[in-house]
């Protein structure tokens, strides 16, 4: 059995993204008025396989800490997809 | 004077810093592969400017994670200086030997031009001192994450320790830094990350030659 984990990283709400703001710009340009948020986010996809779901997620919260995302910046939330 | 220059996958300003430092020390400085793990008894560490990794992931993030970390780590914890330009500002910053980070430009765009950066008053560091505070650089910048971001908390924090090295002029910020910040110092003043460019300021075909006076006095500090 694989387990697929997705991991979705997006900025922080306080950190000013010059990107997302960009995007929201140009929305708005195209008569997109009521757009109230935008979230650019990024997202990671990992299969895993002979392991269980628990240490799926362990091991993906440690990569995330690790490498994936840069905490000062950046939030995280990872779900799983079982599969068989 | 022994200066060690680390190069990575995609680094690019290595060999500007090698004939930047040529020019001013006696002794030539040794190029070291991110693959190594015994870098000891250097008076300098360089991490130089370039794209490692292809600024996969995020800018810096996987060559923080080059087995030669390991021994950068040992060669701060010992009191070693380093100094970080640019992408080695970004890797520094990715490795939380400084902190903060650094962030897309504010006008989203590639940045590659001549400024003036201002030195401020700062805790004992080699980087600074030697310098009136207020003096300023004419030192060139290129980039595109050179947006320093930290938190309200933190930035108090770094102020009154005295560790924003060096500053952008008031209102011409060029990439919405943070208090306008270029350059910021380790808690112990030992290492430096800047995202102008120093070695390019050093030879008689640059256009100012303000870096060549930074890596001076940096030698000049460091034995004395």
């Amino acid at each position: 059995m694989t387990i697929d984990v997705i991991i979705d990283i997006f900025p922080k709400k306080e950190v000013l993204n010059p990107e997302t703001e960009a995007v929201k710009k140009t929305l708005s340009n195209l008569g997109y008025k009521n757009i109230d948020e935008l979230v650019l986010s990024k997202q990671i996809k990992l299969s895993f396989k002979n392991l269980n779901e628990e240490d799926c997620i362990y091991q993906s919260k440690l990569m995330c800490d690790q490498i994936l995302v840069n905490t000062n910046i950046q939030d995280y939330e990872i779900s799983l997809l079982k599969k068989d | 004077m022994r200066v060690a220059i680390v190069v990575f996958p995609g680094s690019n300003c290595d060999r500007d810093v090698f004939e930047a430092i040529k020019s001013i020390s006696k002794k030539l400085p040794k190029f070291i592969w991110h693959k190594e793990t015994n870098i000891e008894n250097f008076d300098l560490i360089i991490i130089p400017g370039g794209f490692t990794f292809g600024d996969y992931l995020r800018c810096g993030a996987l060559a923080s994670n080059s087995p030669v970390i390991k021994s950068i780590r040992d060669h701060a914890s010992r009191g070693g200086a380093i100094l970080g330009i640019c992408n080695g500002f970004q890797i520094l910053t990715e490795t939380k030997l400084l902190p903060g980070t650094l962030i897309r430009n504010n006008a989203l765009k590639f940045l590659c031009h001549d400024l003036n950066v201002i030195v401020q008053d700062t805790l004992p560091s080699p980087f600074t001192w030697g310098f009136k505070p207020t003096t300023k650089l004419n030192i060139p910048i290129a980039h595109n994450e050179g947006n320093y971001y930290i938190n309200d908390n933190e930035l108090k924090k770094l102020k009154f320790n005295g560790q924003i090295a060096f500053k952008y002029e008031e209102n011409l910020n060029p990439n919405g830094s943070v208090g306008n910040i270029a350059g910021v110092l380790s808690e112990n003043g030992r290492i430096l990350g800047m995202m102008p460019h120093p070695e390019r300021s050093v030879l008689n075909h640059h256009n100012s030659l303000d870096g060549k006076l930074f890596f001076q006095n940096l030698m000049e500090q460091l034995l004395s």
